[in-house]
């Protein structure tokens, strides 16, 4: 098991998770996610199956969805 | 013209001399303009297709008599009244990412004003990369939640307005939280173009 921390708070997860996999578990299926990884926002090829990257421990991952309005 | 006495030499300057790109013209970049003009910036970028409709009044800085004319029309108007020496580029035009370059490429900081969910997305996806400040909102329908309504500096140079939840599929755009999200737009554009604290 690896550590990584999303939005602000710690969790444990299997090794070589990618992100897809991870949003996937938590039901994060709004399509307009911004994601920040490690300070970075990620393009959304990050979210493709081919090319979604592996966490690692220590990541800090954050997700806001877009919601209409304006 | 000079609209805000309170500012010092260095800050009027500064203020005139960067440009302001504005992605929307509706309830959040209306009201957003209206904010930036009165605090004395004059070069703006606005891009919105639509017209003013009567449904528009419960939020956006438009008046009856202007029910019909061109949003970016209309609000060019009612900016001018507050101070008549702007600079605007007028864009009536849809905002796609093919034209994204053409219409904000020159502006110092972005502010996103749609009102839809994808075209949220792809503004903030296409612009954050040119790395200039982007201002943009997400959540801001209801009534009530004051105290949800805040400022998230994402990455480098991402600013996200907003509740994060409360989205106008599910509650009613009204001027009170619209308003309090494009304040929050305007007060963190103008603090960034100063460089304070956001």
């Amino acid at each position: 098991m690896i550590t990584i921390e999303f939005n602000g708070k710690l969790e444990e997860i299997a090794e070589a998770t990618t992100l897809l996999e991870f949003l996937t578990g938590k039901n994060l299926t709004n399509p307009h996610l911004i994601l920040e990884l490690n300070g970075e926002i990620l393009t959304k090829d990050a979210l493709s199956s081919d090319d979604s990257p592996e966490l690692e421990n220590g990541d800090r991952l954050n997700a806001f969805s877009l919601v209409g309005g304006g | 013209m000079l609209v805000n006495p309170f500012l010092t030499p260095g800050e009027q300057e500064r203020f005139r001399s960067v440009t302001i790109g504005v992605a929307g013209a509706g309830g959040l970049g209306s009201n957003v303009l209206m904010h930036l003009v009165r605090s004395g910036l004059e070069r703006f970028v606005i891009a919105d297709f639509d017209r003013v409709s009567p449904g528009n009044l419960n939020r956006q800085f438009f008046f009856q008599d202007q029910v019909g004319q061109l949003k970016t029309e209309a609000v060019a108007e009612n900016l001018r009244r507050i101070n008549p020496d702007l600079s605007l580029q007028l864009h009536p035009v849809r905002i796609t990412e093919e034209n994204l370059w053409s219409v904000f490429g020159q502006c110092d900081l972005l502010v996103e004003a749609f009102d839809d969910a994808e075209s949220k997305s792809m503004f903030i996806r296409k612009t954050v990369p040119w790395g200039r400040p982007v201002v943009a909102a997400s959540g801001l329908a209801g009534w009530g939640r004051s105290n949800e309504m805040r400022v998230r500096k994402v990455g480098k140079n991402l600013y996200l307005v907003g509740d994060l939840s409360a989205g106008v599929g599910d509650l009613p755009p009204e001027s009170p939280r619209v308003g309090l999200a494009a304040a929050l737009e305007a007060n963190t554009a103008a603090a960034l173009i100063l460089g304070v604290e956001f």
